[in-house]
């Protein structure tokens, strides 16, 4: 009898302890699961056709803007250069960096890659058609939008996610970030990667 | 004696379920934070949510400032959320200057010529217990 007692505290107590410690240790999560997200994709570069699988080994950095984006895509990939000249050399040259242009009106494999070699030679710039690039932002989320200028001779601009995506070796979407400079957490998570 | 065993088992998790469940207080707020400083009452809790700029834009980071003034909190966590596009969701982690300051500068992720309105949803996360709030966030270029 007296044994049955004590296992039956025990297993009160066990519960109870169990209980308190499992919900004490539900802790918010520090980021957003993003595995719903990412995914292959066949796109446009001057050498030929390229997709996901093409950059397989390597930690690949996706932005998307387009070639005429008169700001925020030049402010956006030059912070990008600025965080990654903080790595070592040989690090440095280990990361892929990818843009892809939404304006499929404008746009072409050509136009990307010129534009991005403004930026540092081994950018990859990628375009596609309205199917290829609708499939891709899809995919990842990216909202973009034409939007008309009346008085300018561009006739439109685009509206655009301005987010940098860290996709992981084996070409899995990681994570994003809007501010790289800021969030340093870019850096500690891409640093991991190398 | 099994039944018992059952019955003191399952007692010991409801008891903890009832002392130690993360409980969650919402206060309503359709505050536009960059238009004035956003003082938050309800619940017998009360903190300011503020802005350093007037206007948000993509290309400028702007800082973001929590005051708590009857609270302390362990992590301050803002989840933006696109209202009218397919974008996802941004979590934005604040840094912790003081038990009742918390204060964090980010870039927001869009790239505006329309301007349109985000969705703020912030939590103030204690020990087992947060308190949530929303603001709105009008961003154009």
């Amino acid at each position: 009898m007296k044994k049955n007692i004590a296992m039956g505290c025990l297993l009160f107590i066990l519960a109870f302890l169990g209980g308190r410690f499992y919900l004490k240790n539900l802790k918010s999560p520090a980021r957003i699961d993003y595995s719903h997200l990412g995914g292959d994709f066949l796109l446009q570069h001057v050498t030929g056709d390229k997709s996901l699988k093409d950059f397989e080994g390597k930690p690949i950095v996706l932005y998307f803007g387009f070639a005429t984006c008169p700001d925020v895509c030049p402010l956006s990939l030059s912070k990008l250069n600025q965080v990654l000249d903080k790595l070592p050399f040989e690090k440095r040259s280990l990361v892929q960096k990818i843009f892809v242009s939404v304006d499929y009106k404008r746009d072409d494999a050509k136009k990307v890659d010129e534009y991005v070699r403004f930026f540092a030679d081994d950018f990859i710039g990628l375009a596609g058609s309205e199917k290829e690039i609708l499939n891709m932002t899809k995919k990842y989320a990216v909202h973009f939008e034409f939007v008309p200028m009346k008085d300018s001779a561009l006739e439109f601009t685009v509206d655009h996610t301005s987010r940098y995506f860290l996709i992981g070796k084996n070409g899995k979407l990681l994570n994003t970030y809007s501010d790289i400079i800021n969030d340093k957490s870019f850096f500690k998570d891409l640093s991991r990667l190398l | 004696v099994k039944i018992l065993f059952f019955s003191l088992f399952a007692l010991g998790i409801t008891l903890s379920l009832y002392f130690y469940a993360p409980t969650e207080v919402f206060i309503p707020s359709d505050c536009f934070p960059q238009d004035n400083v956003c003082k938050i009452k309800g619940d017998g809790y009360s903190f300011s949510f503020s802005l350093d700029q007037k206007k948000i834009s993509p290309i400028t980071p702007i800082s973001y400032s929590l005051t708590l003034n009857n609270l302390t909190a362990e992590k301050v966590q803002l989840l933006l959320v696109g209202k009218s596009m397919h974008m996802d969701q941004e979590l934005i982690t604040f840094d912790k200057l003081e038990n009742d300051f918390f204060t964090v500068k980010r870039a927001f992720p869009k790239c505006e010529e329309k301007a349109m309105v985000w969705k703020g949803v912030l939590s103030i996360i204690q020990d087992n217990h947060t308190v949530k709030t929303t603001f709105n966030f009008r961003v154009s270029r």
